[in-house]
């Protein structure tokens, strides 16, 4: 279970602590929690992650 | 032997590693049942009884970062089971994750020293151990 770092893009709120974390710092977090994240919008989206993501279909 | 540098072990709080850590541990424990009888023909007699674990963490304060000592008051202030894992940041080695509760924070600072920190988490409910 390798951690991974990440750079928060906006403030969060460390559920367990409840401590505000800000915008532009840096943590060692699990890859279930990196997964949470991204989908919150508080880091940006890999680009695996992105390759991955559906197309839209276009009408 | 495949030894690996014990600065790839971490603890991880909620998710986030535990900032700033110099040291990290955790204790698996088995507690026994005496069953000696008089049957026992001079011998000690025991069954297994609950499993339990602790875990600790020390390291140095920081007074800018959220992510570690901040963490620390933080969840001691909650006072709530908080998810845990004591893992390793190399490809293979075993995990331990549990529910602990922050019971003692301990924070000091010596003259020409760098101020630290220290917290003991008691573990409840089932340890999963995993291989990765």
């Amino acid at each position: 279970m390798a951690l991974i770092t990440i750079t928060l893009e906006k403030d969060w709120v460390h559920p367990a602590s409840k401590v505000t974390c800000k915008a532009g710092e840096t943590f060692r977090v699990l890859p279930s929690l990196r997964d949470e994240l991204e989908e919150g919008g508080y880091i940006s989206v890999r680009k695996a992650a992105r390759k991955a993501a559906p197309k839209k279909k276009s009408k | 032997m495949a030894v690996f540098n014990g600065t790839n072990i971490a603890i991880t709080l909620g998710g986030t590693a535990i900032a700033n850590a110099t040291e990290c541990s955790v204790t698996l424990n088995q507690e026994t049942i005496e069953v000696t009888t008089k049957d026992s023909a001079g011998n000690r007699e025991l069954i297994p009884g609950l499993k339990s674990g602790s875990m600790s963490v020390s390291g140095l304060q920081e007074v800018s970062g959220s992510n570690g000592i901040k963490k620390l008051t933080g969840t001691f202030d909650t006072g709530a089971a908080v998810a845990m894992v004591f893992t390793q940041t190399v490809s293979s080695g075993q995990t331990f994750s549990a529910s602990g509760i922050l019971t003692s924070l301990e924070m000091s600072g010596g003259t020409e020293d760098g101020p630290t920190y220290s917290g003991s988490f008691e573990l409840t409910g089932a340890i999963t151990k995993a291989d990765i």
